[in-house]
């Protein structure tokens, strides 16, 4: 018993002299340098490993994992600032982190008394009443988007033609497009053997050639996510 | 690179608000095999994200092809865009218990670098395993990953590194190359001093071209040091036609440097026939000190799966001899010189050989004083 005790007692400190080190020597750099950025990557793997980060059982998982990226964040901005001489840097971790999960409850029945919702943190339902509202422009519809870009491809159809591999005017940028759609589903293989070259030329031709393409469409039709 | 338990593999928890992120992503998909291969490649760049917003690295996620509608839609990405190594890492999602990683081919190029990131089975967390530079396979297996350590220190360099794409060799056996890089005949067609065989006798040096008595003199002088090496070999008579003498040679011969003198031969009389490899050669030029120089490599493929390279600078333009005091540097894939040439007075060029692996990456350096021009490369 007594033993077991002081080998978790030895194994802390040691973890936690570990911790003091790599800070002191952390902060020697400025931040964002190199060395201050592989400490921090040292630093945050020997945590991780030592098993010690507070589990949070009991906690519903989804507060508990926001709570932890929240925590990491603030801790990798704040860790050189954290006065060693006040105890041990995983106390100090994991005092922040049970207050994130504090903050993260409070604001979470907040919320369910404002939207009188029983359903926030189901997984398996679609929680957000929004989801179900279809967005005018179709950006949201699968066959939307998909749509959109197999008009454009007939509208630039003699365009895409002209770019092709070199000595191969079969092998352009129109004919690989519709190829490549999802709903065509054919592999690089297939197509290597059907136009009898390597699947490292039309991979090439496809990624430098025809790629940009589809994603300037994609663009110019105000399709990107926030 | 040894992946072993020593190294450090960070550990990242996934939001709800994440997974709903890539939910949302799948379901713009049309088939069942895109959403998941879009959800767990939107989770594996979240992944990425948060750690290097933890190491105080900015990402622009609107910037990276996979949050581009389109872009998922026709292709296979997991891209994060990183704006201060103006490029992107690729991160590809595994799960626990998978040995190797799945990396299609249409990100093989354009990339700074690829990411192994295991998703657990909830997508609850990610756990980023290792890198690679670069790729040239579609099964990455996890032992050729690299450090953390390595990454971090790669986007620091990356802005300072000449080239930012590494050239791909093995698509050179494709017929597939990067601009800049010609064939011999296109760089020196214009030029009035052809660049000489290496190890040619000195007498040929005057003509500029070999004539056909020369290639067979040399042809045989290659069979018999083959004689001498490998007793038991059946031998061609050098009287049938050379250019069948010198394929038998790349054929059968186990010896490299034989290979390759008869891969020169052969680029004399047959310059495009594949048995002898592939050679391109790019014009570096006047960027070191006013010179102009050329960097040829081959690459000659060996019965093992090996790769021969032979890396040549030649001079360009009037100039007989290289610049005494260029430097001819190979740097391994951890930035480490695994050899140096330098140029003397009255060299008409330096060399260096070497075998090395499908995947294995390296870099090129040519300099003279302060100068220094960088090429990188994946076989």
């Amino acid at each position: 018993m007594i033993n077991s005790t002081l080998n978790r007692v030895m194994y802390t400190d040691n973890l936690n002299e570990q911790l003091n080190q790599l800070i002191k020597e952390a902060r020697m750099y400025l931040p964002r340098s190199l060395k201050r950025q592989k400490l921090l990557n040292e630093i945050v793997g020997k945590m991780q490993q030592s098993k010690q980060i507070w589990r949070g059982w009991g906690v519903v998982e989804e507060l508990y994992e926001e709570a932890l990226q929240q925590t990491w964040l603030w801790f990798s901005k704040n860790f050189c600032n954290y006065d060693l001489e006040r105890g041990k840097v995983m106390t100090w971790f994991n005092k922040y982190l049970k207050f994130r999960i504090q903050d993260l409850c409070v604001e979470a029945a907040e919320e369910k008394n404002k939207h009188n919702t029983t359903q926030l943190y189901n997984d398996d339902e679609v929680s957000d009443p929004l989801e179900n509202i279809a967005d005018p422009a179709g950006n949201s519809d699968p066959l939307g988007i998909l749509k959109e870009t197999r008009k454009w491809l007939e509208q630039q159809k003699s365009e895409l033609r002209c770019i092709h591999v070199r000595d191969r005017t079969d092998i352009n940028a129109y004919n690989l497009i519709l190829y490549r759609l999802p709903t065509a589903d054919k592999t690089w293989e297939e197509l290597a053997k059907q136009f009898g070259v390597s699947t490292s030329t039309l991979s090439s031709f496809y990624q430098r050639k025809c790629f940009p393409l589809l994603l300037d469409f994609g663009k110019s039709q105000g399709w990107i996510e926030e | 690179m040894i992946y072993s338990t020593e190294d450090i593999t960070i550990a990242i928890p996934l939001t709800k608000a994440d997974r709903q992120k890539a939910k949302e992503f799948a379901q713009q998909q049309p088939t069942v095999e895109k959403q998941e291969q879009v959800e767990r490649n939107t989770l594996a760049v979240l992944v990425m994200h948060y750690y290097l917003e933890m190491l105080e690295v900015p990402t622009d996620l609107q910037a990276s092809y996979c949050w581009n509608p389109v872009g998922r839609l026709f292709a296979d990405v997991a891209d994060l865009y990183i704006p201060e190594a103006r490029g992107r890492i690729e991160c590809r999602p595994i799960q626990k218990g998978d040995q190797t990683c799945f990396i299609p081919q249409e990100v093989w190029q354009d990339r700074i670098g690829y990411v192994v990131v295991e998703l657990d089975e909830a997508y609850r967390e990610g756990t980023v395993l290792g890198f690679v530079p670069a790729v040239s396979t579609t099964m990455l297996g996890l032992s050729q990953l690299q450090p953390l350590d390595r990454l971090i220190e790669h986007i620091d360099e990356y802005p300072l590194v000449g080239e930012p794409f590494p050239v791909q060799l093995s698509q050179w056996l494709d017929n597939i190359f990067e601009a800049g890089w010609q064939t011999m005949e296109e760089l020196f067609s214009n030029r009035v001093l052809r660049p000489i065989m290496p190890f040619a006798p000195i007498s040929l040096g005057e003509s500029q071209r070999t004539n056909s008595e020369d290639v067979k003199r040399l042809i045989e002088q290659l069979y018999v040091s083959q004689t001498d090496r490998n007793q038991s070999e059946a031998i061609a008579t050098p009287d049938s036609d050379p250019k069948t003498a010198l394929l038998h040679l790349l054929q059968t011969s186990q010896d490299q440097e034989t290979r390759w003198k008869a891969a020169e031969l052969l680029w004399e009389i047959e310059p495009d026939n594949p048995a002898a490899g592939i050679r391109r050669a790019k014009n570096l030029g006047m960027h070191l000190a006013g010179y102009s120089v050329a960097l040829m490599i081959a690459i000659l493929p060996k019965f093992n799966g090996r790769v021969a390279i032979l890396l040549r600078m030649y001079p360009i333009g009037d100039q007989h001899f290289l610049p005494p005091g260029l430097q001819l540097i190979g740097l391994d894939d951890t930035g480490t010189p695994f050899f140096e040439a330098q140029a003397r007075k009255k060299d008409n060029n330096i060399q260096f050989r070497f075998t090395a692996d499908p995947g294995d990456c390296f870099s090129v350096r040519v300099a003279l004083n302060d100068a220094s021009v960088t090429e990188n490369f994946v076989i």
